[in-house]
């Protein structure tokens, strides 16, 4: 029996990664309407950087993220002027394909430099046994992280000023132009938050699991199984779903194997477009 | 020549959530006629001729086309009804023949037969400068006839024409005018939904007037345009 | 129209030329990369026909891909029947597969954006379903199986150009099934051009979009036996990967989606300028070939979209150069 509760706090544990990373693109999602294919990737990116900078530099962890967050930052305001910005008004395949041309641009970036090694970094592996039910250290500390990164980036969403200028602009950048928000601006602040957001998953998830040029693939397509089964556009949705992933991947998973686990996200996913295209919580009128 | 009706909307209604678009609409159409359909914004007109090619089916009521119930038959299985849209659609980065040319393969299923009748179309309906001409290139009038040609192409017992005048001017909606007449005369039926009385006046043997999703006026146009129902509908409250 | 002949003659030129091909003594090398050309060319004109005629760009392909391959190996191990046949059985495992997927899909009215991404869920739940019950798949590891010498009854030649000459003649089937089917292709281009007026003139939407789906994926699938065949060796990261199936749509969409010829010029340039680059860079520098690529497809998604034939069909019969 001690089984199901592992696999139920497991699952706990997993979503509160997942929510601040579907947190992250589903903001991008939701203001530029553009699927990032290569999220993923960026979350690699932090990884990697923070492995160099513990391993290399000998930093600690709290020093650590925030030159991570500070470079990814920058990184994400890159792209989005280089990339993003010119093709904003493209055909929404051709946007897919090229976020997915820069994910094996980034991905073979890392394979150049840093070779195909699996990299990890060496933490205390302590675990808490709470109950008859293992917590590690690691993955508590990055539930924790995130949850409190999610919540603030909620709080500033709904109660904010920039919130509501943001959610303006996602909602009607034309209209917000002309209230004097400046959509452009906007845009860029949020492709730049969900690519900071990224890189605290990164951060937070780092010390769990081992680090190679494509580790990022599993967490950007399961980002968009959360995405979607959330609904486009929706922050609590994406919240619950990340939750409700989380919890369904680690049963199975435990239950059966891993690949069963996202085998089942994935005709999860499937099923959601079909049937209830605005996912749990979103607007119908967005599909 | 029986008069039986050519098409018959038996009792038709049709709601969307809350809203009714169509009230126990009931009415016959005659081989031959070109029958109006008026009312003011919001009638129903566009939904009726939606119901009758298949886009929608009706909550409740019949359709019979040459007398088949076509009810609840998927549109691309309604032969012989053929209609344009309000704002013009087409194959855009096609040409203007291809366009014409698939419907007419779609009657036909000869790609040769279709190329030929595809072209005597479009002459007829004085597209034949613009053959090769992109449909996203075309101006409205031209897509007017464009519509006119793929409806034709088709080889309809009856066009539905749905606000075909929309957006044109005077002389130019004369010149459909005159194509419809001259369409009419080759044996083709037509129903016309129109705002600008004076197309319907002068097209239209009879008049069917919808005001919120009910039937209220049936006439020729001299009865209809002073039926004191039909401007009070039109014009409000006096 | 003088243009138009002159492209004939070339593209029946080029195909007598491929003919030979394996009369002409050239490194194995070359012949292996001309065979992977002609395979991929195949892959992308079966692609196209739901990607670039009924306009349904899908991202999945690999699924077909993967189950041609593992189907026609599981029909030789387990019940010794010859891939000959087992290939056309595995075939109609991936139609009815692609008949699943595109009923799901194409009821529920996904199109665009959404149906890609439901293809990519589709590909990826085969690779981790195949993946998952390791017992009979061989899981990551794959699967393989060893060279029975000459016998053809089993497919099964020594040589490799028993194996080039198949896949030359799948491509060359697919490439005379469009030109031959217009009026078919005519109802997918009306289709890809706008549903409505499709559906205005008679043409059964989600019927013929799902045969352009079927039809695709029968010889998507066929490619996959192929795979098995020429490799002896297949494992599910490779056969369903989104990699393959990302490679398979580029290679389409790069060519040019809008032609019949389009996804084959598409793989005449792609492959070889990544064999050289492969060849020149080596070792981890494989990655470069993949930046190249990657920096390569942006360029020609944002200002290319028609793709390169569509760029040299206008340059050639405009000016008749040849």
């Amino acid at each position: 029996m001690a089984v199901l509760e592992q696999a139920i706090v497991n699952g706990l544990l997993q979503g509160g990664i997942y929510a601040i990373i579907a947190v992250g693109i589903n903001l991008i999602y939701g203001v530029l309407k553009i699927i990032n294919f290569a999220h993923g990737e960026f979350i690699a990116l932090s990884m990697y950087l923070a492995f160099w900078l513990v391993t290399l530099v000998g930093l600690n962890m709290a020093l650590t993220t925030t030159i991570v967050l500070l470079v990814m930052g920058l990184f994400g305001y890159l792209i989005m002027r280089i990339l993003i910005e010119p093709i904003l008004r493209d055909p929404e395949l051709n946007q897919l394909l090229i976020t997915f041309a820069l994910s094996i641009i980034l991905q073979n970036t890392f394979l150049i430099l840093w070779g195909a090694d699996f990299r990890s970094i060496r933490t205390e592996s302590i675990s808490y046994n709470i109950a008859g039910i293992l917590i590690p250290y690691n993955k508590l500390i990055a539930f924790i992280g995130a949850i409190i990164a999610t919540i603030t980036l909620y709080i500033v969403l709904i109660r904010s000023k920039l919130g509501i200028w943001i959610r303006a602009v996602a909602q009607d950048p034309i209209t917000s132009e002309t209230l004097g928000i400046n959509a452009r601006i906007i845009r860029r602040l949020v492709f730049v938050i969900g690519t900071i957001s990224a890189g605290l998953a990164g951060v937070l998830i780092a010390p769990i699991y081992y680090i190679y040029p494509t580790v990022g693939v599993p967490f950007g397509l399961i980002a968009w199984v959360i995405m979607v089964l959330g609904g486009l556009g929706s922050m609590t949705g994406a919240l619950l779903a990340s939750f409700i992933i989380g919890m369904f991947e680690s049963l199975i998973a435990t239950l059966y194997n891993v690949e069963l686990a996202r085998a089942f996200a994935f005709i999860i996913f499937i099923a959601t477009l079909a049937i209830r295209p605005s996912g749990l919580l979103g607007d119908k009128a967005r599909v | 020549m029986s008069n039986k009706p050519l098409m018959s909307i038996v009792n038709v209604s049709k709601r969307f959530g809350g809203v009714i678009a169509l009230r126990n609409v009931s009415l016959e159409v005659y081989t031959g006629e070109i029958l109006g359909l008026i009312g003011p914004n919001g009638a129903g007109k566009t939904t009726l001729i939606n119901v009758i090619t298949g886009v929608y089916y009706p909550d409740s009521g019949k359709i019979y086309f040459e007398g088949i119930d076509i009810t609840r038959l998927p549109p691309f299985k309604r032969k012989g009804i053929a209609r344009t849209f309000q704002v013009t659609k087409a194959f855009e980065n096609l040409s203007v023949l291809d366009n014409v040319r698939i419907a007419s393969y779609m009657v036909t299923g000869d790609l040769r037969q279709a190329d030929e009748e595809a072209k005597n179309i479009l002459v007829k309906l004085g597209l034949s400068d613009k053959v090769h001409s992109l449909a996203k290139d075309l101006t409205i009038l031209e897509r007017k006839r464009l519509e006119l040609a793929r409806a034709l192409a088709l080889k309809p017992k009856v066009m539905l024409l749905d606000e075909v005048m929309a957006g044109l001017k005077p002389y130019e909606a004369d010149e459909i005018i005159d194509i419809l007449k001259s369409l009419n005369k080759e044996g083709i039926t037509m129903i016309i939904v129109e705002h600008v009385m004076r197309t319907v006046t002068r097209l239209c043997s009879r008049i069917v007037v919808l005001d919120r999703g009910e039937k209220i006026a049936e006439g020729s146009p001299k009865e209809i345009m002073n039926d004191p129902k039909v401007i009070k509908a039109y014009l409000g409250e006096a | 129209m003088n243009g138009e002949h002159r492209i004939k003659s070339l593209i029946l030129s080029i195909i007598f030329l491929l003919a030979l091909i394996p009369w002409i003594p050239l490194n194995p090398y070359i012949h292996h990369v001309i065979t992977i050309i002609i395979l991929f060319a195949y892959l992308g004109t079966a692609w196209n026909i739901l990607g670039g005629y009924a306009g349904q760009v899908s991202l999945g392909h690999a699924a077909f891909f993967g189950l041609g391959a593992y189907f026609t190996y599981f029909f030789l191990k387990w019940l010794n029947i010859t891939p000959l046949i087992g290939m056309l059985m595995a075939a109609g495992v991936s139609v009815g597969a692609a008949s699943a997927i595109g009923f799901v899909a194409f009821r529920f009215g996904l199109k665009g954006i959404y149906f890609a991404l439901a293809t990519i869920a589709f590909a990826e739940i085969m690779r981790e379903v195949f993946i998952a019950f390791r017992d009979v798949t061989g899981g990551s590891l794959g699967v393989s199986y060893p060279a029975l010498g000459y016998n053809p009854f089993y497919f099964q030649f020594p040589e490799r150009w028993p194996y080039y000459y198949f896949i030359l003649i799948l491509w060359l089937i697919l490439i005379t099934i469009t030109r031959y089917a217009k009026g078919f292709f005519l109802k997918l281009i009306a289709i890809r051009e706008n549903e409505e007026v499709a559906a205005n003139i008679g043409i059964n939407v989600p019927l013929y979009k799902l045969l352009a789906l079927s039809i695709s994926s029968f010889f998507t699938s066929l490619g996959g036996a192929f795979y098995l065949q020429y490799y002896r060796y297949i494992d599910p990261n490779t056969v369903f990967g989104l990699e393959l199936s990302l490679d398979i749509a580029i290679t389409a969409i790069f060519g040019g989606m809008y032609s019949i010829w389009g996804p084959s010029v598409g793989a005449l340039i792609l492959i070889p300028m990544s064999e050289i680059l492969r060849i020149t860079l080596g070792g981890s520098y494989y990655g470069v070939y993949l930046i190249v690529y990657g920096i390569l497809l942006i360029l020609v998604l944002k200002f290319m979209p028609r793709g390169i034939y569509d760029k040299i069909y206008k340059l050639i019969v405009k000016e008749g150069a040849l």
